[in-house]
């Protein structure tokens, strides 16, 4: 309840201003993203990497995609003439691209690394895009550019509905292609064609420049096909349709054998955090509890499968991790249950601040001298066996991809049963309304423990995966990151919804896997996907269907 | 006209003070089995602090209250509702962002009684109490004359919709004593009549005691068969709607008496008049 509360005060009314301001204020926003995303030094490492083979690099992309979209942005104001509107988004193009050139000029000009690290000559040469840095061609391209960025937005955004569905749909898939270009290409490797393809489509960093061209016109005819098969029953449908699932059930299943095992990786982390995700649904989707504490029953099952399995000396147990998991999951419980005791009679916020604190209290113990001799530790327990299952040893990415994938279908399956049992409609009327539904005979302390109890069983479930997973524990695997992530996951996907998490979880932990460049730039690019989700759609990127259709009411 | 009963809701001594204030003081209440009583008063009698307190949803400073011979006085919400008390709100509080079966389906809370573990299973004896309960759900929305709202979110309902939606999920629970916190309010003449004849009905059909705060006077005297008439936090009077109409201390309760001069003959067109 505190958490709507929280999401929709970021909710702005935006005053109207003349569809000419408008422009001005979208382009200098522009202009200022780009020379933001220039001086944190993003702009020099994304450069680093191709998308589309030795024509553009990701940073190039990032800035045409940013001009593009306040081009777009522009070009959609109704309020002008079409004429009118390519003019305001050539106009909004050329400051956006202006503020860029002013930027290396002052590069160029004066020292700026004191205080800006990232404005090198470096950042100014990658900016001038082959031009003499800081020559006029180089001011003077970089404002044309984003003009021209910009038009083809207002273009695309003033194209009739299906024709706009196409461009975007192409310019979409190639973009895709460029950036996931490991999946990809290792899907094509895979073939069975021994020639493959491969070399033809992708270059050894992005997608090859003929491809993307062939693949843009491919996807905006199918766009275009579709959208014309779809006309005459233009319905709104609830959810996706039943191909649609089965495409999206068999690409889940498939993924890791199409692919190569650093793409498995990726997907059994997502996996991973979708199993957490699912449990921190449980609190705070459902019951509406704020549990910043998350990480500490992803520990207690990290550290009991660590115990119990490893062939080390601080082993206590040198059991099979399927007798380890079950055990782990009672753990986690037992322990969620300890803690929810005390703190869930206190209420919204004043709960996140409890579980914050508890959260600590584990990894904290973990170090600590009392503990230390038993759990080792800042050296953490190594050495876990991995899980075998019919003898053989489930070593590999993809193998350990099923079994988190396997868990999280069995957690996936209680929680839905769960939402659609009284206890569940108990949690949702928590969250809506404590008094109202004590008053209709639910104990909220029992219903609350309940809920806080399975959200830990599953954290519980995820760290056991987590440790067969890594082979060792150790206390910095269990930061206040991770319950801050999975909160993120949830938030990002849309509170209370399950196909949310797993959206949630490919968009958050998939992502910035794949997208290596993003590494250190992970958490900004956290914090303004929040940011702009709360404005954009504070209802997450797959609402749960009581939201969606509330949204779609209003 | 009035059926005598044993009472099926005793309140005695009933006490709410916050810190300095008292609101309520000494209150008894007398509620007899299956009959329609309605409470009434001015602004701030305490009439919600004294449903609050028996209701628990506030903790009474002192007093008892018993449920057909139960002590209640002490137990949480939910304990009392699970005795057998059901309310709804003064200003409507349904779950708004659930549809109106589900509404209805959370107020079966107690009615259920599949475990956890059978819910995961998916028993046979978890199925076949989902569907009476939903079953009941719709019968229950079509019993307060709002069937056609069954998929429809809380929130997105008509005021008056709503009112009946916070009835039906009270009622849903099989509650002994339903009580209405101003259930007319906000409501037009031909509302406040289908409100009358649901009142009627629930007594009836379902067997259910009602106790109703409400200003709207016509719907009182339609309704009642007996009043307690609450002032500045005590009870001023008890009786048959015809013994309060004709009482000359509930209209200077009302209406106020200028200092040392004595209050008009009491008069009933008055009263509903002035106050409905």
């Amino acid at each position: 309840m505190s958490f709507n509360a929280v999401t929709s005060s970021f909710k702005v009314a935006r005053r109207r201003r003349s569809a000419r301001t408008e422009a001005l204020r979208t382009g200098g926003v522009a202009g200022a993203a780009l020379v933001a995303f220039a001086l944190i030094g993003a702009y020099a490492v994304m450069d680093k990497r191709h998308v589309v083979e030795g024509m553009l690099t990701l940073s190039q992309l990032a800035g045409l995609l940013m001009v593009f979209a306040a081009g777009y942005a522009t070009g959609r104001d109704a309020r002008a003439g079409s004429a009118a509107a390519l003019a305001n988004a050539l106009l909004a193009g050329l400051i956006a691209g202006a503020c860029l050139s002013l930027l290396v000029w002052l590069i160029a000009a004066v020292n700026l690394r004191a205080t800006l690290i990232a404005a090198s000559p470096m950042l100014a040469r990658a900016l001038s895009l082959g031009a003499p840095v800081a020559s006029a061609q180089a001011l003077f391209q970089l404002p044309l550019l984003g003009a021209a960025g910009a038009l083809a937005g207002a273009l695309v955004a003033r194209l009739p509905g299906d024709a706009r569905r196409a461009a975007l749909s192409g310019l979409a898939a190639v973009v895709a292609a460029g950036l996931f270009r490991d999946v990809f290409a290792s899907m094509l490797e895979n073939m069975p064609d021994p020639t493959g393809p491969e070399s033809e489509v992708f270059g050894p960093a992005g997608i090859n420049s003929g491809a993307a061209l062939v693949l843009f016109f491919l996807v905006a005819a199918l766009s275009m096909v579709r959208g014309r098969l779809r006309r005459p029953a233009r319905v709104p449908r609830s959810g996706m349709s039943r191909p649609a699932m089965v495409l999206l059930f068999a690409g889940v299943v498939l993924l890791p054998l199409v692919t190569n095992d650093f793409v498995a990786q990726v997907a059994m982390l997502v996996a991973l955090y979708m199993l957490m995700g699912m449990g921190l649904n449980i609190e705070l989707g459902l019951a509406g509890l704020v549990d910043l504490g998350f990480v500490a029953f992803f520990a207690v099952g990290a550290y009991t499968v660590a115990l119990l399995c490893s062939t080390g000396p601080l082993a206590i147990a040198d059991v099979s991790f399927w007798v380890a998991l079950p055990v782990a999951v009672l753990l986690a419980a037992a322990a969620g249950m300890l803690f929810g005791l005390p703190v869930l009679r206190v209420r919204g916020d004043y709960l996140a601040m409890a579980t914050l604190g508890l959260g600590e209290i584990i990894r904290v113990l973990v170090l600590s001298d009392w503990l230390a001799p038993h759990l080792g530790g800042s050296q953490g327990i190594i050495e876990i066996d991995h899980p075998r299952l019919f003898g053989y040893e489930l070593k590999s990415p993809a193998s350990l991809y099923y079994l988190a994938l396997a868990l999280s279908g069995v957690v996936a399956f209680v929680s839905y049963r769960l939402q659609h049992a009284k206890i569940g409609r108990a949690w949702l009327a928590m969250r809506e309304d404590e008094d109202v539904a004590q008053a209709l005979g639910i104990d909220p302390v029992a219903s609350k423990l309940l809920a806080y109890t399975i959200g830990a069983a599953f954290a519980g479930a995820a760290g056991a995966v987590f440790a067969a997973l890594i082979g060792s524990v150790y206390p910095h695997s269990f930061q206040l990151l991770v319950s801050i992530n999975v909160l993120a996951i949830l938030v990002i996907g849309g509170l209370g919804s399950l196909p949310g998490v797993l959206v949630g979880a490919i968009v958050l932990i998939g992502l910035p896997e794949l997208l290596r460049e993003f590494g250190e730039f992970r958490y900004l690019f956290y914090g303004i996907a929040l940011v702009a989700m709360m404005h954009v759609r504070a209802e997450g990127l797959w609402p749960a269907s009581h939201v969606r259709e509330a949204t779609n009411a209003a | 006209m009035l059926r005598e009963q044993p009472p099926l809701l005793e309140v005695r001594g009933l006490k709410k003070a916050f810190g300095g204030l008292i609101a309520i003081d000494d209150v008894d209440l007398t509620i007899a089995e299956r009959s329609v009583h309605a409470i009434i008063g001015p602004n701030g009698a305490g009439k919600t602090t004294a449903f609050n307190c028996i209701t628990a949803f506030i903790k009474p400073t002192g007093g008892r209250i018993t449920l057909a011979g139960t002590r209640l006085d002490g137990l949480p919400a939910h304990l009392i509702a699970r005795h057998g008390i059901a309310r709804t709100y003064q200003n409507v509080r349904l779950f708004p962002n659930m549809t109106a079966v589900e509404n209805v389906l959370v107020g079966q809370h107690q009615r259920l009684h599949a475990t956890f573990w059978e819910a995961i299973a998916g028993s046979g004896r978890f199925r076949r109490e989902e569907t009476e309960a939903r079953a009941r759900a719709l019968h229950y929305l079509d019993f307060v004359g709002i069937p056609h709202r069954a998929a429809h979110l809380a929130r997105n309902m008509p005021y008056g919709d709503q009112r009946r939606l916070e009835i039906a999920r009270a009622l849903v629970g099989g509650p002994r004593v339903l009580m209405l916190d101003e259930p007319a309010a906000g409501m037009n003449p031909t509302e406040g009549r289908a409100l009358v004849d649901l009142i009627a009905r629930v007594r009836d059909t379902l067997g259910v005691t009602v106790v109703l705060i409400e200003h709207h006077m016509r719907v009182v005297m339609a309704v009642a068969e007996r009043i307690t008439v609450f002032d500045r936090g005590a009870v001023l009077t008890e009786g048959t709607p015809a013994a309060i109409q004709a009482d000359e201390r509930v209209i200077t309760a009302y209406l106020g008496r200028r200092s040392g001069k004595i209050a008009p003959a009491p008069a009933a067109p008055v009263l509903e008049a002035k106050i409905a």
